[in-house]
């Protein structure tokens, strides 16, 4: 530090003031110097120089109260923390608070797995409304037994099932006994059901009898069938007659006919023993008819053949 | 007279009088019904003697 002698010399204006040190404050000593007292000056940038950029702790002296600054700067800090507990959480406003759920706003949480959460009152009213799973039988009806679930088409059993149809078929040729048309039935023999048979018969040609017939067999040909109905003779020309014989099944699967053995008429049976037949199998239904007259000519103009179950 | 005859593994008994339906062919009454006999069959040569 160099010094100088402002005496002879001259002397800045300055101020003087009651704050800080500052830099451009300038300070007047008195030492001694070789027995001699030597006036110097030192301005404040060289004491707050000397003395490092600030005061250090420990280096200050005085009281805590003296200490204005300091005690401003405490004064401007939070006061001590009491702690609270391990369920509490400390809120911005500078409180303890129970910590739960509804201090993040899910005061609703119960936390329920999503498998196990229930539905809401309008979701369950809405459900409520819907149709209970069908059970058929319980809760939907079936019909004729048959269940209305599934996909497709249910096939209704009514209880009555045409098995074959047969039109228009001519007999022409022959005295013989003739097989005019003949059907698979093995499907529809079941126990405890009947079968009827009808068929309208019409002359066309000539005025001999005909005898229209029903036999069954394992095959469709005449040869070793049994007779299970004769159906009522025409013979006028343009005669038309209607037939109609049924058939039981027993639960042995034997079928009751009425006795062939006589010509029953329209819907007339004869009154004597009918036969038990063991109904062939495969077993196939023909119709057949003996003109006495080979150059007369017959129609079935139609026949139905229907099972009762 | 001959009172049974077997067709096709199955054997009848007559039971009745046969009836002649026309040159080639028999109602036979059995005991499984009237069975139409022609005579492609062994059992019609016995019941026409033929």
């Amino acid at each position: 530090m160099s010094t100088f002698n402002w005496w002879g010399d001259w002397r800045p204006t300055l101020t003087p003031h009651t704050g800080n040190l500052q830099p451009t404050d300038l300070i007047e000593c008195t030492r001694i110097v070789g027995g001699a007292t030597v006036n110097t000056a030192i301005t404040g940038a060289q004491i707050i120089a000397a003395s490092g950029s600030s005061a250090t702790w420990g280096g200050i002296t005085g009281t805590l109260s003296a200490q204005t600054d300091l005690q401003s700067a405490l004064n401007g800090k939070e006061p001590s923390i009491t702690a609270g507990t391990t369920s509490q959480y400390y809120r911005g406003d500078k409180t303890f608070q129970t910590l739960n759920k509804s201090a993040v706003g899910l005061g609703n949480v119960d936390n329920t797995s999503d498998a196990n959460k229930p539905v809401s009152t309008a979701t369950s009213t809405a459900l409520g409304l819907k149709q209970d799973t069908l059970v058929s039988g319980t809760n939907i009806k079936t019909v004729n037994g048959s269940s209305l679930l599934g996909s497709g088409n249910i096939s209704v059993n009514s209880g009555v099932s045409l098995i074959a149809k047969k039109t228009m078929v001519t007999q022409t040729g022959s005295s013989a006994i003739v097989l005019i048309a003949s059907e698979d039935i093995s499907s529809y023999i079941v126990s405890n059901s009947m079968i009827q048979v009808t068929a309208m018969y019409r002359k066309t040609v000539g005025a001999s009898n005909y005898t229209p017939r029903l036999y069954v067999n394992t095959s469709a040909t005449l040869v070793g069938a049994t007779l299970i109905a004769n159906f009522g003779t025409i013979g006028a020309l343009n005669l038309i007659n209607d037939n109609v014989a049924n058939f039981a099944i027993d639960a042995s699967g034997n079928l009751y006919a009425p006795s062939p053995a006589l010509v029953s008429n329209t819907r007339y049976l004869n009154t004597l023993a009918g036969s038990i037949i063991t109904i062939p199998s495969p077993c196939f239904l023909i119709w057949a008819g003996q003109l006495t007259n080979s150059a007369d000519a017959v129609v079935m103009l139609n026949s139905n053949v229907i099972k009762y179950a | 007279m001959l009172n049974t005859f077997t067709y096709n593994e199955i054997e009848y008994t007559i039971t009745g009088p046969i009836e002649v339906i026309s040159d080639t062919q028999l109602h036979v009454p059995t005991d499984k019904g009237i069975i139409l006999v022609d005579d492609t069959m062994d059992i019609y040569k016995e019941l026409t003697n033929g």
